[in-house]
């Protein structure tokens, strides 16, 4: 499938600011899944950018406002094309044993610990006990767990906030996928499997998916003999040819998609549109259609 | 007359041989010691404490919100050091300080010291100075410690330990400085027939090295230093490193980043800065990619260092190399890096993520010194023998809980030295630190501190915990 | 050079010369006050109100008695008075503290050492010696100070941001001064007295050729061209400085500040003293000193530019 995704970030500020720097975590991710042919960023008030490939391969771009402004908006463009399954199978081969035995899980130090959003706290402990233990199989385990977030957290945009750790979703029983993101995270990390957090999109279409319109999160765990699989336990499902991945890290931290610093009045206002298509007329969908 | 006796005790006497008397180096300084007349010598001692609080060689104990100045008492007997005992203190130091960097290159580029298990991946990782944004970044001649102070000990047997690496903002150098001219000033009857090297050119090479560092392309590299201001307990040794380099003292607010590079910003526009030399921690460098409440850092900073627009010295992300979990490591780097056996010997250290060291460990708190890896300044310590029951069992607690955050080491008897104290001279122990400048090569500059515990009987040298200090000398070869 | 020295080199400067006015004034009526105080017929008290009104900031509506030692402890020690001696010395080291690397080391120690003593001193301690010992050294002190910097540092843009603080607030409180005597009613007492705390009597004397009127006296203070405390001669100073800093030439203005100072330079160099004094001396000196608060304001605007706090977004 060949996608088509505007993506708007405004701010407006009731007094003015000035020396405001920005770092942009926008850029869709290439590799053997998936390929970004267009990637086109315009930022108003205009300056120059510059980019630079971080530690978890992400493209991020940065750029500087100086002088004083009230208002910032970026906007980018991009063309994805993602070879992923529609169908994707879930990944019953995977077991502990498998993971034990592969040597690349020594380096995965990051994605086996604790990162700003993802704590082992009391509370992540209380909410082992609802889960069963992983046992041997552990990629129908992380589906499980997937399915357990699912149907007992709700859904719901003001339960939490940017900053919520994994401590505040388990208190608030409540969040959005950023939050299930993490959950999902700190439970299959404090059961030794390697997990990052993934920030990108999902396209809904006709049917109704959470995430769609806006930036959407989901997690991805090291299972062996797959790889990076990955799963969205706010929609409940492993992640097929509506994902498009935009970047990778061990938490919001690492990949959040616009994040600043400036001078100037604290107050600002902040609104984010998505809007996310099939690309009609490309081969990926001319081919898509020829197989239905 | 000032009365100068041995002691005797189990620890090596810095001015007493074995057999009592005078070592040959200070036979001139017992001697000119016993001639001056006690008056006079403490009228001058007066003077010279007066100089230093006029000149504010002070630091800033902050024991609650105010700080209070403080001069850091000084003794005027000085340590001395043979140019034999220097060259070997000077070569070992060169030795560890390559390994060191060799270590940060490694672990933020192929890790080979980690694949091939000879430091344990969990222990760098779980560093707090380990920084990620320094992976895969190069730095401006592969030089990460352009300024290091290696605190070393004198055992019993005379030879020099290393205790502890500071690799990341090593102070102590101005009162190097100022100790030595209050002294020639006071009492240039000391110097009498010694020929000592003189510390005064420390400013000149440090200057030399932080020029050497500056990115290429910089053809006359403009280096600044960079403070977070008067509230800073070191304040006053950035105002004279600045003041004696002839270089620029700024804070954060006057720089500002500029399409990648950093600035200076001065009454006639901006001017471009090349090399910082950060007295400030990582963690408040750039509320950009680090803490963000910083309001001592320059927003954007990390990505200048990332494009290899300005060197920052010493680099981001070297406290991984001076963690004192990392420190029992340092010979096995030596062997790794470098393939030489170590010139100078770490204190012996028991590492309490190993079960069967940390039940030793706990077995014998009485006898141990227990050390915070995430600790300095000689807070978060327990000194096993001199510490109450109570002192004890909370250290264990501690241990059992966060093994990470803790090493012991037996307590070693460190050298004494004669000190005033009260009008009389009596035995203080004290310790030694150098520093090494990396820049054409690794510099050892004769301008050594020596800390010396103005309480009886104590083991602790630091500033905050009754501590002073003693001019160094290091003698010139025959 | 940085802007935040340049601030650190004004404050210093403006710091220094206050201290060492308030020392002064504070030195001369009490002198005057010895006699005063033998007639009592509440000159004293008169006397010492006057001194509060110059020497002590914001005490507009302070309760309390006027007496020598209501003064020394409002004018030299209270801390709450940001025009104390105590309060300038400390402002001023701390000033001299941020930028020492910047300063010789002979002119950091003198401010240094006077803040040593400074604050080593208390009222009781003071006034049971005498007041003059404390006083005298603190002058000295500042006045060693001038001639200390003005010999180590080099006369480039630093300096002369020195220069612009304590010629600013020299005329600024010659200013005050003026506000605060009462010339209506005690004219040759008090233009005598202005003299003294100006330290113009000597010069006073020697320029003027026939028989001194009080208007006279009051004339050489404003409008004098040759004595270095005269408003006119500050003035010009500060203005000489303010174009070095800014390479403009003189007649022209490249600041806000320069433009104030231009009609400034005007008033003095060219209205009559009659003229000025038409509407009587105390609005004559509100005025002035309304303008140079507001040509402080101006110099801090166009070269000390205030940083606010840094907020952060996230999306």
């Amino acid at each position: 499938m060949e996608y088509t995704i505007q993506h708007e970030t405004s701010y407006f500020y009731p007094e003015t600011v000035y020396e405001s720097y920005t770092v942009l975590h926008l850029q869709p991710r290439s590799d053997p899944n998936q390929f970004c042919t267009k990637y086109d960023l315009q930022i108003s008030p205009s300056t120059r950018v510059q980019a630079y490939l971080d530690r978890f391969g992400n493209d991020v771009q940065h750029f500087a406002i100086l002088p004083r402004h009230r208002s910032l908006a970026i906007t980018t463009h991009s063309n994805v094309v993602t070879l992923l399954d529609s169908e994707p199978s879930e990944p019953v081969e995977a077991t502990r044993a498998l993971l034990d035995a592969d040597e690349r899980v020594e380096r995965m130090y990051d994605f086996l610990h604790e990162s700003s959003y993802v704590q082992f706290t009391p509370e992540l402990a209380e909410f082992w006990r609802e889960l069963d233990g992983p046992g041997d199989a552990i990629g129908a385990w992380c589906r499980r767990v997937s399915q357990h977030i699912h149907q007992a957290f709700t859904y719901d945009g003001e339960a939490t906030t940017v900053r919520t750790t994994v401590e505040g979703v388990l208190r608030a029983r409540a969040g959005v996928c950023q939050d299930f993101a993490h959950l999902m995270i700190a439970v299959l990390r404090s059961a030794g499997i390697p997990a990052r957090y993934v920030s990108g999109y999902i396209f809904g279409g006709d049917s109704r998916v959470l995430g769609a319109e806006a930036s959407h999160a989901w997690c991805e765990a090291y299972l062996p003999p797959y790889g990076w699989v990955g799963f969205d336990p706010t929609n409940e499902r492993l992640i097929d040819d509506h994902f498009v991945k935009v970047a990778l890290g061990r938490d919001y931290r690492d990949v959040s998609p616009v994040r600043g610093v400036y001078r100037g009045s604290r107050l600002s206002e902040m609104s984010v549109n998505v809007a996310m298509d099939v690309l009609q007329g490309s081969p990926a969908y001319q081919e898509q259609q020829q197989q239905q | 007359m000032l009365d100068v006796q041995p002691e005797a005790s189990a620890r090596y006497d810095e001015l007493y041989g074995a057999d009592g008397q005078p070592r040959a180096h200070y036979e001139a300084l017992a001697a000119t010691l016993t001639a001056l007349k006690r008056d006079e010598v403490l009228g001058r001692v007066r003077a010279i404490n007066t100089a230093l609080l006029q000149r504010g060689v002070t630091f800033t104990v902050y024991a609650d919100q105010a700080g209070t100045e403080r001069v850091f008492p000084f003794d005027v007997v000085p340590r001395i050091l043979t140019a034999l005992e220097w060259e070997r203190i000077e070569r070992g130091i060169a030795q560890r300080v390559r390994a060191l960097n060799a270590f940060l290159y490694d672990v933020y580029h192929g890790e080979r010291i980690l694949i091939e298990k000879k430091v344990p991946r969990d222990l760098v990782y779980s560093s707090k100075g380990f920084n990620r944004e320094m992976i895969d970044l190069d730095v401006p001649r592969d030089i990460y410690i352009h300024i290091s102070g290696i605190d070393l000990i004198r055992e019993p047997s005379g030879a020099f330990l290393v205790l502890e690496d500071n690799c990341r903002t090593p102070s102590g150098i101005s009162y190097v400085l100022e100790n030595r001219d209050a002294l020639k000033r006071g009492l240039p009857d000391l110097f009498a027939n010694y020929a000592v090297h003189p510390v005064d050119d420390y400013p000149s090479r440090l200057l030399d090295v932080l020029r050497y560092t500056a990115p290429r392309g910089a053809l006359q590299p403009t280096v600044v230093v960079l403070t977070p201001g008067i509230y800073n307990s070191a304040y006053f040794e950035h105002t004279l490193l600045a003041r004696r380099m002839g270089v620029e003292l700024v804070e954060a607010r006057d720089l500002i980043v500029v399409d990648n590079f950093v600035f200076l910003k001065t009454t006639s526009g901006l001017e471009r800065v090349d090399v910082i030399y950060r007295r400030i921690d990582d963690d408040y460098l750039d509320p950009l990619y680090f803490l963000a409440e910083s309001s001592l850092g320059v927003t954007g900073l990390m990505n200048v260092y990332r494009a290899g627009n300005v060197t920052l010295a010493n680099a981001i992300g070297t406290g991984v190399a001076d963690d004192k979990a990392i420190y029992r490591f340092v010979p096995e780097m030596i062997r790794f890096y470098l393939t030489e056996e170590p010139l100078l010997e770490n204190v012996p250290t028991y590492d309490c993520t190993d079960d069967v060291q940390r039940r030793h460990v706990l077995d014998n708190l009485d006898r141990l010194v227990v050390k915070n890896t995430n600790a300095s300044g000689g807070y978060g310590m327990l000194m096993g023998p001199f510490a109450s029951a109570e002192e004890r069992e909370s250290f264990r607690d501690l241990i059992e809980s966060n093994p990470r955050d803790f090493i012991a080491q037996p307590v070693i008897e460190l050298s004494s030295s004669p000190t005033l104290i009260d009008g009389e001279l009596a035995a203080r122990r004290v310790d030694l630190r150098p520093f090494a400048l990396y820049g054409r090569t690794v510099d050892v500059p004769p301008a050594a501190l020596t800390r010396v515990a103005l309480r009886e009987g104590s083991l602790v040298v630091n500033s905050s915990q009754g501590g002073g200090s003693k001019d160094t000398w290091v003698l010139q070869a025959e | 050079m940085l802007s935040r020295v340049a601030e650190s080199l004004f404050w210093l400067g403006r710091n220094v010369e206050r201290a060492e006015t308030v020392a002064r004034i504070l030195d001369v009526n009490l002198s005057r006050s010895v006699d005063l105080h033998s007639q009592r017929d509440g000159h004293a008290e008169q006397l010492w109100q006057s001194v509060m009104r110059c020497a002590g900031f914001g005490n507009e509506e302070r309760e309390g008695g006027s007496s020598v030692n209501d003064a020394m402890a409002h004018c030299a020690f209270n801390p709450e008075n940001a025009g104390s001696i105590d309060s300038s010395v400390r402002v001023a080291r701390a000033n001299a503290l941020s930028i020492r690397s910047e300063l010789p080391t002979e002119v950091w120690e003198l401010i240094n050492v006077l803040y040593l003593f400074v604050d080593s001193q208390n009222l009781r301690g003071v006034v049971r010696e005498g007041p003059s010992k404390f006083l005298h050294r603190v002058r000295d002190a500042m006045q060693a100070f001038a001639g200390v910097s003005d010999g180590t540092m080099a006369h480039g843009d630093g300096w002369h941001f020195l220069r612009v603080g304590r010629c600013l607030e020299r005329a600024y409180m010659t200013a005050r001064m003026l506000e605060a005597i009462d010339a209506e009613h005690e004219p040759w007492r008090e233009s005598q007295r202005l003299l003294d705390m100006c330290c113009a009597a000597v010069p006073f004397a020697q320029y003027s050729r026939h028989v001194p009127e009080p208007r006279d006296a009051l004339g050489f203070i404003i409008f004098s061209q040759d004595f270095p405390r005269s408003l006119r001669f500050c003035t010009r100073q500060v203005d000489a400085s303010m174009h070095r800093i800014s390479r403009s030439p003189e007649g022209t203005y490249a600041t806000a500040a320069e433009r104030r100072l231009g009609r400034m330079r005007a008033l003095f160099d060219y209205t009559p003293i009659e003229e000025a004094l038409a509407a009587g001396l105390a609005p004559f000196a509100a005025g002035i000193l309304r303008e140079f608060e507001l040509l402080s304001a101006d110099i801090e605007d166009a070269y000390f530019p205030r940083l606010p706090v840094v907020a952060t977004m996230l999306a």
